[in-house]
C-alpha cells in the first residue's frame, strides 16, 4: 500500500468512527442523528403526521358499537358513540393521537421514572416527586376502586384507546420529542390516569404553609410571623358571599418583629431545597399573588338575556402543548360535554352540556402538615415514638433507572401512619396530606357531566377531596352556586401552618370538615358569585380554620367591583371583562403611595421623587401594552416590599431576596399606620418611617426603570415591551416554545402575568345558559403537540388579544357546517 | 457514464433497504458494493454520493406535505441552525458514512480503491 492510499484510509476510517458516532449515539443535547435524519423512519415522517388525517376506519378493540368522529377546523374532536364506555375509548385514541409524549412525560413526572426516558440529570426530580409518596397513594386508590364502578371502567376503556393508538404506530410515526430524547412510548396503564391527578394535585394542592411560617418566624419571632402570614385576610371578599356590598378591611396595628429562632432557618431551607427540583419542573408554583385562577357566573336578574352567564379561567402553568384538550363526546340520551379534558384523564374536567355548565379556581387550603418524629437511630430510622411506644416504619425501597435499565440510584423511602417521612438538617419530619388519602376524584369528573341542573351537579362533586377546588356551577334555570369543596383536616388546635409535635397521636388530624361546613353559596340575593383563590369564608362566619396567608382578593374585588357596577350582562361584556387591565391591588396602593410620597415632598422636596409622583400621577391604573406608568408603579411595589420587609432578607442570601414574601394585603395594612416599627430599616442607624421609605423607593425605582428602560416615558417603559407570556415547551426546549407574547395584563389584573410569564391563563371559558347554550373558549396553544402542524400553537394569537373562539356544540355529526368539518373517521373494534 | 451508474445502483439499494433497515442501510450497502468494487470499478466518492442522492430524493417527496416548511423551521429552533444547514447535515452524513465505509471496507478486503 503506498503512502497516500494509507492516508486515505486513515482518514476514512476516522470519518467513519466520527459519522458512526454522530448517528448512532446522544452526543451532548444532540440526538443521534442517524434515526433522527433517516428520510424513511425519521423526523420528517412528522411532517406528513401533522396533516394527514387517520384512516377512515380506525380498529379499538373491545368498541361494543360504531363510533363516528368528526373534528371540527379547530382540531376539535367531536365524538359520537353510542356507550359511555365506547366514548371514552375513542376519547384515549383521539387525545393520544395529538398528545401522547405529553400523556406519557406527565405520568413519568408523578411516577418518578422520567430518568428512563431523559437520563440521569432527572433523577433528582424523581427522588423529590417519589419521597412525596405520590406514586405510592396513586398505587393505592387505584387498587381501592371499585372493579364495577364508573371510574373503573372508564380508565379502562380510555387506556383500550390509548393503546390502540400505540400499538398502530410505527417508530416512523413518534413524536418529535422521543426523538430528541432518543426514547420510545411506553405502553398505558389504566393507574396513569390516577398518577395524572396525583400531579395536579402536587400542582394545586400542595400548600406548605408552615414552611414559609419556619421561615418568618426564624428572623421575627411568632408574633411577627403571625402577624405578616395571618390566618384571616385582613381585606375580606370572600368567595361564599358575606352580605357586603364592599370589600371590608379589617386593618390592624402590626405588632413590631421580635428575636428569631435560627434553627428553625437551617431546616426550613432544607424542606425549601426539598421542592426545588419541583419548582424546576414548574410543577409546584411559588406562592406568589401574580398567579391564580378565576371564575364567576351572573343570574339570569343581571343579564340582559335574562340568562345566566358562566366564566372560568384557570391559570395554571403556559405550556407548549397546552395542559388542555377540547373535546365534545356525544352518547345519544346519555351524555353530551364539551369542553376541555385534561390529556390523560377520561371526562371532560370544565365544560358544560345541554343544560349546565361549570368550571374550578383552587381553593389554596392548607391541606398538609408536617410532624416532628422521634426516631430509634437518627441516621437509619426504623421504629418512630407514638404515644410512649415504638412503632414500625414502613420502608419501601426505590430504584431509578435509565432508559437500558440500568439503575442509576437507589434509596428507601420512609413511611410513618402519617405519610412519607424524611431526615431535614437532622429532622427527621412526616408529611400528612389530603392528596395520599383515599379518594376517588376520577368519580366526580365522570359523573358531573351527567348534571342536569346545578344541585346533581353539586351532589356529583361531593366526592371530590383534592386538591380543594372553588367549583361553580350555573344552569338553564337561571341557578348559580359555587362551594369550596374537599378535604378541609381538622386538626386539635385551631391552626394548621404549625410543625407538629409527633410524638403524640392527640396532634394528628381528628377528621375533616363535613360538607355543610364548607364554605358554599347557591342563587345569592347579589345576584353574582366569583372565586379568584381568595380566603373562601369570612371569618365572621365561621370558626373553622382553612388555611392562612391567602392570596391578596385583588382580583376577587375587581371581579366583583365590575359585577356590582352592571345589571345587564352579556356573554361579549364577559368575555372582554376576562382581559379587563383595571387592577384593584393599584387602585389600592396608589393614594397611600401617593399620599406618603407628597407628604415627603412637603417635608424634604426632591426632584427625582416629584418626577416619580408626577408619572404615577398621570397613569390611569390600567396595564394596557402602551402604559408607559405601569412599569414604574411595579418597580415602585418591589422597591417597597424589599425595603419595607427589610427584617426577612435571607441572611444566607447573597442578593436581596427574601425568605418569605408577606401578602401585599399586609403592606396595606402596614401602611395604614406610619410609624410602626416595621418600617424602621435595620440595616441603618437612623429610623425610618413610611414616608422615608416610601420616598427611597420611589427615587430608586425611577433611577433602575431609567437605567432598564431608557428616557422616561421612551418606548422602552411601555407595558407591552416589558411584560410578555411566556409559553414554555413541555421540555422547556427554547425553539418549540413560544416567547415575549406582549399582554395586556400585570400583577392582580383578572388576567395576571408574573414576571416569568411561564403562568397564565391556560382556558377561558364563557357559557350563555340559554334556551339553546352557547359558549366561547379559547387556551393559549393549539390541539395538536406536533409543533409542525398548523394546530400546534394557532390559537396563541387570539388568546393573547383577548379574543375567544365560538365552541361549536351541534346535537348531531349533520349539524356540523360542512366548511368547518376539518376531516372524520369511524372507529369500530374489527 | 460509468460514475453515474454506480451511484445510481448505491442510491437504489440504498433506498431499497432503507425502508427496512432506515440509516443503517447507508454504511450495509457501502460494505456490499465495496465487495464487488474492482468490478464496479466503484470508488468512495460513489458510495457517498449514492447515500446521499438517495437520501435526497426521499426526503424531497417529504418535502411535498404542507407542514414540511413548517417541520424545518421547528427543527432549525430546536437545533438552532437554519434549515438549509439541517438539510445540508442531512445529506452530508449519508455521504460521510457512506464514502468512509467504503474505502476502510475496500482496504480491509485488501483491495485497492481503484
Amino acid at each position: 500500500m503506498n503512502k497516500r492510499f494509507s492516508i486515505r484510509v486513515a482518514l476514512a476510517a476516522v470519518v467513519l468512527i466520527a459519522s458512526v458516532a454522530v448517528a448512532s449515539r446522544q452526543i451532548g443535547p444532540v440526538p443521534a442523528l442517524g434515526p433522527l435524519l433517516d428520510p424513511v423512519d425519521g423526523v420528517w415522517n412528522l411532517a406528513g403526521a401533522a396533516t394527514r388525517p387517520p384512516a377512515a376506519q380506525v380498529h379499538i378493540p373491545n368498541l361494543v358499537g360504531k363510533v363516528d368522529v368528526v373534528y371540527d377546523d379547530r382540531g376539535v374532536p367531536h365524538i359520537f358513540a353510542t356507550s359511555e364506555d365506547d366514548a371514552y375509548r375513542v376519547l384515549g385514541y383521539v387525545v393520544a393521537r395529538d398528545r401522547l409524549f405529553q400523556m406519557d412525560l406527565q405520568t413519568r413526572a408523578t411516577k418518578g421514572t422520567l430518568s428512563e426516558l431523559a437520563g440521569a440529570r432527572l433523577v433528582s426530580v424523581d427522588s423529590s416527586s417519589r419521597a412525596l409518596g405520590l406514586a405510592r397513594a396513586a398505587e393505592q386508590k387505584f387498587a381501592a376502586l371499585d372493579k364495577s364502578s364508573a371510574s373503573y371502567r372508564a380508565l379502562m376503556a380510555y387506556s383500550d384507546g390509548v393503546n390502540a393508538w400505540i400499538d398502530g404506530l410505527q417508530p416512523r410515526d413518534y413524536p418529535m420529542e422521543y426523538r430528541l430524547l432518543s426514547g420510545t412510548p411506553a405502553k398505558w396503564e389504566p393507574i396513569n390516569t390516577v398518577y395524572f391527578l396525583m400531579r395536579m394535585n402536587l400542582t394545586l394542592g400542595y400548600n406548605d404553609a408552615s414552611l414559609a411560617r419556619m421561615r418568618v418566624q426564624a428572623l421575627v419571632g411568632k408574633a411577627g410571623a403571625d402577624a405578616l402570614l395571618p390566618v384571616n385576610s385582613p381585606i375580606q371578599e370572600p368567595v361564599q358571599p358575606n352580605g357586603s356590598s364592599a370589600p371590608r378591611y379589617d386593618f390592624a396595628p402590626l405588632p413590631a418583629p421580635g428575636a428569631g429562632d435560627t434553627t428553625l432557618l437551617a431546616v426550613a431551607s432544607a424542606r425549601a431545597s426539598d421542592v426545588n427540583a419541583l419548582l424546576t419542573m414548574g410543577v409546584v408554583h411559588p406562592g406568589v399573588d401574580g398567579i391564580g385562577s378565576n371564575n364567576w357566573a351572573v343570574a339570569p336578574s343581571r343579564t340582559l338575556n335574562k340568562h345566566a352567564i358562566l366564566a372560568g379561567d384557570p391559570h395554571l402553568d403556559l405550556s407548549l402543548p397546552s395542559v388542555w384538550y377540547e373535546a365534545h363526546i356525544i352518547v345519544p340520551g346519555v351524555l353530551d360535554v364539551a369542553g376541555v379534558t385534561f390529556p390523560g384523564v377520561p371526562g371532560i374536567i370544565i365544560g358544560f352540556n345541554r343544560n349546565a355548565a361549570w368550571t374550578f379556581t383552587n381553593g389554596g387550603s392548607d391541606v398538609n402538615d408536617y410532624y416532628v418524629e422521634t426516631v430509634d437511630d437518627a441516621k437509619h430510622p426504623r421504629k418512630y415514638l407514638l404515644d410512649g411506644e415504638w412503632k414500625n416504619i414502613v420502608l419501601k425501597p426505590e430504584e431509578y433507572r435509565d432508559g437500558a435499565g440500568h439503575v442509576l440510584m437507589t434509596d428507601t423511602l420512609m413511611y410513618t401512619h402519617r405519610g412519607p417521612m424524611r431526615n431535614f438538617r437532622g429532622q427527621w419530619l412526616s408529611m400528612r396530606w389530603t392528596a395520599l388519602e383515599p379518594s376517588d376524584e376520577l368519580g366526580s369528573f365522570i359523573a358531573a357531566p351527567h348534571a342536569k341542573n346545578v344541585t346533581e351537579w353539586l351532589s356529583a362533586m361531593e366526592k371530590m377531596q383534592a386538591p380543594i377546588q372553588n367549583g361553580l356551577v350555573a344552569d338553564r334555570s337561571g341557578n348559580i352556586a359555587i362551594r369550596a369543596g374537599g378535604a378541609y383536616p381538622t386538626r386539635p388546635g385551631v391552626r394548621g401552618d404549625l410543625l407538629f409535635d409527633g410524638r403524640s397521636s392527640a396532634n394528628d388530624w381528628t377528621g375533616f370538615l363535613p360538607l355543610n361546613r364548607q364554605p358554599f353559596a347557591m342563587n345569592p340575593a347579589q345576584g353574582f358569585l366569583a372565586s379568584a383563590n381568595q380566603q373562601p369564608i369570612d371569618p365572621r362566619q365561621t370558626a373553622d380554620y382553612m388555611g392562612s396567608d391567602w392570596y391578596s382578593p385583588w382580583r376577587a374585588m375587581r371581579i366583583n367591583q365590575l359585577l356590582r357596577a352592571d345589571s345587564a350582562w352579556t356573554p361579549e361584556k364577559i368575555r372582554a371583562m376576562q382581559t379587563d387591565p383595571g387592577s384593584a391591588r393599584v387602585d389600592a396602593f396608589m393614594p397611600v403611595i401617593l399620599r406618603a410620597a407628597k407628604a415627603e415632598l412637603a417635608r424634604r422636596p426632591d426632584g427625582e421623587l416629584a418626577m416619580a409622583v408626577h408619572i404615577l400621577e398621570g397613569w390611569d391604573r390600567r396595564y394596557t401594552k402602551t402604559s408607559t406608568q405601569a412599569a414604574l408603579f411595579e418597580q415602585s411595589m418591589s422597591e417597597l416590599q424589599r425595603r419595607t420587609w427589610d427584617e426577612l432578607l435571607d441572611p444566607k442570601a447573597k442578593d436581596s431576596s427574601l425568605v418569605a414574601s408577606p401578602a401585599d394585603a399586609i403592606l396595606l395594612e402596614l401602611m395604614s399606620d406610619s410609624s410602626n416599627a416595621w418600617w424602621d430599616d435595620r440595616r441603618t442607624p437612623a429610623k425610618e418611617d413610611e414616608l422615608t421609605i416610601v420616598a427611597r423607593s420611589l427615587r430608586s425605582a425611577l433611577a433602575a426603570s431609567k437605567a432598564k428602560y431608557g428616557a422616561v416615558g421612551s418606548r422602552g417603559w411601555q407595558w407591552g415591551e416589558i411584560r410578555y407570556a411566556n409559553i414554555r415547551h413541555l421540555l422547556h426546549i427554547p425553539g418549540l416554545s413560544r416567547s415575549k407574547i406582549p399582554v395586556e395584563s400585570g400583577p392582580s389584573t383578572i388576567s395576571p402575568s408574573d414576571a416569568s410569564g411561564f403562568h397564565g391563563p391556560s382556558w377561558r371559558m364563557v357559557v350563555e345558559l340559554g334556551p339553546e347554550v352557547r359558549a366561547w373558549g379559547i387556551y393559549p396553544g393549539g390541539q395538536s403537540g406536533n409543533p409542525s402542524s398548523p394546530l400546534y400553537d394557532d390559537r396563541i394569537a387570539k388568546w393573547a388579544a383577548g379574543q375567544h373562539d365560538a365552541i361549536l356544540f351541534p346535537h348531531t355529526a349533520a349539524e356540523l357546517p360542512a366548511g368547518r368539518v376539518s376531516y372524520k373517521f369511524t372507529a369500530s373494534s374489527h | 457514464m460509468r460514475s453515474l451508474i454506480n451511484i445510481l445502483l448505491v442510491a437504489i439499494l440504498t433506498g431499497f433497504v432503507a425502508q427496512y433497515l432506515g440509516w443503517i442501510a447507508v454504511p450495509l450497502i457501502a460494505v456490499i458494493v465495496s465487495i464487488g468494487s474492482r468490478e464496479l470499478h466503484l470508488r468512495g466518492w460513489q458510495a457517498g454520493s449514492g447515500a446521499a442522492l438517495s437520501w435526497a430524493v426521499m426526503l424531497a417527496a417529504s418535502a411535498r406535505t404542507p407542514a414540511f416548511g413548517e417541520l424545518l423551521a421547528s427543527l432549525a429552533r430546536v437545533f438552532q441552525i437554519p434549515g438549509f444547514a439541517l438539510v445540508c447535515v442531512a445529506m452530508l452524513l449519508p455521504f460521510a458514512l457512506g464514502w468512509s465505509t467504503a474505502v476502510v471496507a475496500s482496504a480491509v478486503l485488501r483491495r485497492n480503491d481503484p
